[in-house]
């Protein structure tokens, strides 16, 4: 269903990305949003981040004073009223279309090597939605981004708020799914933090070669003891070193928390059925999405 | 090589036992010899409150369900064909369970009739040894085993073997001590003592001077699709298999390594991880599986669970491990009991 547009992590995002990024949550939006706005800002990109929150505020300063960008143009924190809303308070949807289109040429005009564009739907979907206005402005935003050499665009959505089918529709509007940067990718394997559930995903194979980092990050997560999930749809290979690293990790969980593999290969899960999984105390077979062999065996 | 370096997690408290551990041969000529021992010892373990297990052929079950009466319904009777499945993983279940009664307070009480001493060689060999070793595996559960052999049914070797690994002796209601009975370590030494057969001329074989385990897999890969055409549920378990081998080669033992794979008549795929090194002696070369409440230990005797065979010798020539995966689904006799097994990892 998916097959047809790609994934990016946040900073493999470039001109001509209409992006999209449905999020479940706080902390996973500022995973993705906090580095799309201090990328800009580091290497000498516009970004326009149409919010009524306060400059200041946004994800991604790290504490910065937003008042230097702000004052020379490469932060532009429009609100609402003033970029997509019509006079009686309304989405605008024609007027967020040409915003957007201003403040691309403008960048581009003042020299900026890329103009960065974000703004979150989910405002939208507290009642007074207007689907299809807000489809129709995707499709114009999709044919200013697609062909740009300078503009990128990130439609945030909480996806806890917006009715499936209406995600289903926003998502075929945009060619590219964002997630956030790995923790650690050196082609194989690959561990990325997952938000809904929390967790760890891990891709590709994991073996001693790779131990000591898959470590450093599982362990940083779960200082506070409490179980995570770890999705493992696209993992290949895993080692007997790395279950008993897992086994450890378990037992050292708090009372009724487990570590919970999501989505287990057929090929890795039927080695830990064969150790046994009640040789493993503490972890989980988790959720099976029907989920195809992640690229096992090599 | 050695074996996989121990965690610095502490060893779990000892249970102590509810009664000393017993591992007790009863030779028999005819159905009255067996039942004047059996019998009792069965009896016993229900007076007891032990979990009472008998691992026997039909035609035994009939005549202990005939002797016993109505107690033979607290007995868990398994047949023995599908219970010698595989050494390592009935060896393992079987501790486990028995680990398992005495974390309780109680005990495990087997009666194991052999099914498997009419097999191939190789497989009498790994069951011999399992054993002798099950005298050191079981001591910390005080499980009673007892195993009856019909003496004049079973190979003759396969009798006097027996006497090799059984402390113990049943004649009527006493048990006496074997004589000729081994010390476990220099059983498995004398199972040991005949080199491995030679691997073919036509072996693929290949020298690793820096081992990089992804592309150590991607070849093994590789060869065992293309040539041995292993399908992919075997085969990811020999990579496991092969992952861990090379891993405690590199950390234990010395270069070079060398990595041999073919193809055994019939089709099951072999890998063969030789090094320079050597491992210390009075290993059990992963027949043991760690006791209950240490989690994360899993290493050789994990690959002996995932492997169908593994062969290991090691001396002052290096060691060398032998891994062997079957084409069919779960590696064992058959794919049918591998599954059961899996289904219930417990004594059945």
């Amino acid at each position: 269903m998916r097959s047809w547009f790609d994934t990016r992590c946040v900073d493999d995002v470039r001109p001509g990305d209409h992006a999209w990024f449905p999020y479940s949550g706080a902390e996973e939006r500022d995973h993705v949003v906090g580095p799309f706005v201090a990328g800009a800002l580091k290497t000498g990109e516009k970004l326009l981040y149409i919010t009524d929150a306060a400059p200041e505020l946004l994800p991604g300063l790290g504490g910065l004073d937003p008042a230097p960008y702000t004052g020379s143009g490469q932060l532009r924190v429009l609100r609402r009223a003033e970029s997509c809303l019509d006079r009686a308070g309304g989405f605008d949807p024609d007027r967020l279309s040409r915003t957007v289109e201003r403040e691309v040429e403008q960048g581009y005009d003042a020299g900026f090597r890329a103009v960065r564009v974000t703004t979150d739907y989910t405002w939208l979907f507290d009642g007074r939605a207007d689907i299809a206005g807000l489809l129709g402005c995707e499709d114009r935003l999709a044919h200013a981004v697609s062909p740009s050499t300078v503009a990128m665009a990130i439609c945030q959505i909480d996806r806890r708020r917006c009715p499936p089918d209406q995600l289903a529709a926003l998502a075929a509007t945009h060619e590219v799914l964002v997630e956030v940067n790995p923790l650690f990718d050196d082609g194989t394997p690959k561990i990325a933090r997952s938000f809904a559930p929390r967790g760890l995903r891990v891709e590709g194979e994991l073996d001693a070669a790779r131990h000591a980092v898959f470590t450093e990050h599982l362990g940083r997560l779960l200082a506070d003891r409490r179980g995570v999930h770890l999705d493992c749809s696209r993992l290949g290979f895993l080692d007997l070193g790395a279950l008993n690293l897992l086994a450890r990790y378990a037992r050292t969980l708090r009372a009724g928390e487990a570590l919970i593999l999501d989505d287990l290969p057929a090929n890795v899960e039927n080695v830990i059925d064969m150790v046994g999984w009640h040789r493993l105390p503490g972890l989980v077979r988790g959720s099976v999405r029907g989920a195809a062999d992640g690229g096992a065996t090599a | 090589m050695s074996e996989p370096d121990t965690d610095p997690v502490p060893p779990p408290p000892t249970t102590r036992p509810a009664a000393p551990f017993s591992h007790r041969l009863l030779p028999y000529d005819d159905a009255g010899e067996l039942l004047a021992a059996a019998v009792p010892f069965l009896r016993g373990g229900l007076r007891a409150a032990d979990r009472v297990v008998a691992v026997t052929g039909l035609a035994t079950r009939v005549l202990l369900q005939g002797e016993l009466g109505a107690a033979a319904d607290r007995v868990e009777f398994r047949d023995a064909a599908s219970w010698y499945a595989h050494p390592a993983r009935t060896f393992a279940s079987a501790l486990a369970d028995a680990d398992a009664e005495a974390g309780r307070g109680g005990r495990l009480r087997l009666l194991a009739e052999p099914a498997w001493t009419r097999r191939p060689d190789g497989e009498v060999r790994e069951w011999q040894r399992a054993e002798a070793i099950c005298n050191v595996a079981f001591a910390r559960t005080g499980a009673a085993i007892l195993c009856p052999y019909p003496v004049r049914s079973t190979p003759p070797a396969v009798v006097a073997d027996a006497r090799r690994t059984h402390p113990e002796t049943v004649r009527g209601e006493r048990a006496v001590p074997t004589p000729g009975y081994l010390e476990p370590h220099a059983y498995n030494d004398r199972c040991d003592s005949e080199p491995l057969p030679l691997p073919p001329a036509s072996a693929d074989a290949l020298s690793i001077a820096r081992p990089d385990l992804y592309w150590i897999r991607a070849y093994v890969s590789d060869w065992a699709r293309r040539v041995a055409r292993t399908p992919d549920e075997p085969l990811q378990r020999l990579l496991v298999a092969v992952t861990e081998v090379v891993t405690n080669a590199e950390r234990h033992g010395s270069p070079p390594i060398t990595l041999r794979m073919w193809t055994e008549p019939g089709g099951a795929c072999v890998c063969e991880i030789s090094d320079g090194g050597r491992w210390p002696e009075e290993s059990w070369y992963g027949f043991v599986p760690p006791p209950p409440g240490v989690p994360g230990r899993l290493g050789l005797w994990a690959v002996r669970l995932l492997c169908s065979r593994v062969d290991i010798r090691t001396g002052a020539a290096g060691t060398t491990v032998r891994l062997t995966v079957e084409n069919a689904h779960g590696g064992s006799r058959t794919g049918a009991r591998a599954r059961s097994a899996r289904a219930d990892p417990r004594l059945n």
